[in-house]
């Protein structure tokens, strides 16, 4: 049996049923000192595992910031979607961060980084294929059963697309949920931004979305990137949630209810109580269209 | 195209942009609506190269400090590029950049770099340590006094050594200082180094002769009886009491034992 974190007194977590906002953000590490000082309204935190693997001092911080908090652990690592198995050791050091910090989410991208020895180091696109369908479940699988626990898997953000698509990728979200029996984490932003890369209606691909899969949802804010020939936009995480993006986001709270939501931050990075005002505005949405159940979730 | 074959070359077009000019790979992208295949691809390409050398990066403020953004950002593209991670966990991504540095032409005339770069990711493998607790002193008032000259003391596991032929520690001064107009006046002498991380933050303690031998010593599982031997046969005026005492206050050693 593993040896409890000595860091960390789990007596002080927050009560799954205790009163809960929907809304969290990413904690990042320029935020330690602010967060455990401040202590905001906040409904939950946010961190990438990767960057707590091996202990020291960032995971002293999130131990404190987990006293306060609920935690979910949103991975970018395990590159579900290569052509081979989920890196072992990988699972390993995320598993030991899940057994420490009991987070009420578990989640990571329908992309790929990791092609023979080498990680890439960015969420990759897929084309939408059968083929693909079948490597991505059986690595959602492989993970699921690994950690004991059902997972949520992200949207991306993509700036192509492809001929070999035999599906849309709504299809292919509410297909992956069905057969790998995991949930499905809605980046609000990425949607938007591919429906201006890629010319589709933002509104459809949230309709065509099976409710019950939704467990998650993300905003973020976007770049545009201009070429001789047109303009990219790029999901970069370093700005505010776009007025776009926040109709959109909008329409899923009527649609998915009052499912936790993330305000991600990770470039060029403001001062928390901007993160916060973020999160209240997510929060007033989700005031004004849905009841909470959130934690329930957590605590099953 | 397979999913692996896809992947492949897909990683071959990050390093190689010519890749794209494969036919079978570019049939594989959707070209008709708005930006070139390209352009669109060089989202991707920036993308992977900045966010590794940022990662990177990020373990070497000093010596940004030292050398500017731009040139550092250029010789880490460069590193990046020849270096891709193997694994998803970046926190230790870069550590062979020292070695890389000391290759790198545009660097030849700083010379003190590989060095500076090692000793700035030694600080960064500090922080990832894992925890462990100090050796409390009053473990050993109840060894007896006949066991004392066969302890065997193990050290935390942040802590290391470095030994430089250049002024390290004063190039880390002048890169906390205010006021950085000074840097001409380094001297030049080497120097010995050791990093640990007591608790939440990494300290850089400068060492002399004799205490840089005596860790070294310890460090290679030596007794304290064979370590003062080894300390005496190199300065035989040192004193290995005061240094023990030291280090056990500093919280250098995380456990003792006694060999037998």
């Amino acid at each position: 049996m593993m040896k409890p974190y000595p860091y960390m007194d789990k007596n002080a977590y927050p009560l799954p049923d205790s009163p809960y906002r929907a809304a969290g953000i990413g904690l990042r590490a320029k935020h330690y000192e602010d967060i455990l000082e401040e202590k905001p309204d906040i409904g939950w935190i946010e961190v990438h595992p990767e960057n707590y693997f091996g202990g020291g001092t960032h995971r002293r911080y999130l131990a404190k910031a987990r006293e306060l908090y609920p935690l979910s652990l949103h991975a970018v690592g395990l590159s579900l979607g290569s052509d081979q198995p989920v890196d072992e050791e990988h699972m390993r050091q995320f598993k030991e961060l899940i057994d420490i910090f009991e987070p009420f989410q578990v989640s990571d991208h329908v992309s790929w980084s990791a092609s023979g020895n080498a990680h890439l180091n960015d969420l990759l696109p897929l084309p939408y294929t059968k083929e693909t369908l079948q490597r991505l479940c059986d690595n959602i699988e492989r993970v699921q059963n690994y950690f004991g626990r059902k997972i949520l898997v992200e949207n991306p953000s993509t700036y192509v697309s492809f001929t070999t698509d035999e599906m849309s990728e709504y299809e292919f979200m509410n297909r992956i949920a069905e057969k790998a029996g995991c949930d499905v984490l809605l980046d609000i932003n990425n949607i938007y931004v591919q429906s201006v890369n890629h010319g589709f209606d933002p509104n459809h691909y949230l309709d065509n979305i099976k409710p019950e899969f939704v467990r998650e949802m993300h905003l973020a804010g976007h770049t545009k990137r201009e070429f001789e020939d047109g303009t990219i936009l790029v999901d970069t995480h370093n700005r505010p949630v776009r007025d776009e993006v926040w109709a959109l986001y909008e329409h899923g709270v009527k649609r998915f209810g009052a499912v936790p939501t993330l305000i991600e931050w990770d470039g060029d990075i403001p001062a928390l109580s901007e993160l916060v005002a973020q999160s209240d505005k997510a929060q007033s949405f989700i005031d004004k269209h849905g009841k909470s159940e959130v934690l329930a979730h957590a605590a099953e | 195209m397979r999913l692996s074959e896809f992947q492949e070359s897909f990683k071959h077009t990050i390093l190689e942009p010519d890749h794209l000019d494969n036919n079978m790979f570019r049939s594989t992208f959707r070209q008709d609506h708005g930006i070139c295949l390209e352009n669109r691809m060089k989202v991707y390409r920036n993308n992977i190269i900045r966010s590794l050398t940022d990662a990177a990066m990020a373990a070497l403020p000093m010596t940004e400090k030292l050398v500017g953004r731009e040139f550092l950002e250029q010789a880490m593209r460069a590193f990046v590029v020849n270096n891709l991670p193997s694994q998803g966990n970046l926190n230790l991504y870069g550590m062979e950049f020292p070695d890389f540095i000391r290759t790198y032409e545009p660097a030849a005339n700083l010379p003190y770099l590989q060095d500076f770069t090692k000793l700035e990711w030694l600080w960064e493998a500090a922080y990832y340590a894992p925890d462990d607790l100090p050796l409390d002193p009053a473990e050993l008032i109840n060894i007896p006094e006949e066991d004392m000259p066969n302890l065997q003391f193990s050290f935390r596991q942040s802590f290391t050594q470095l030994e430089s032929e250049y002024p390290l520690d004063e190039i880390v001064d002048f890169c906390r200082a205010e006021d950085q107009d000074n840097l001409q006046q380094l001297q030049s002498r080497g120097c010995k180094l050791m990093v640990y991380r007591p608790n939440l933050k990494v300290e850089l303690r400068r060492l002399d002769d004799t205490e840089y031998l005596f860790l070294c010593a310890l460090q290679d599982g030596q007794t304290i009886h064979e370590t003062a031997e080894i300390l005496a046969a190199h300065y035989p005026n040192a004193d290995l009491t005061p240094l023990l005492q030291k280090h056990l206050q500093l919280g250098t050693f995380t456990s003792v034992e006694i060999r037998r």
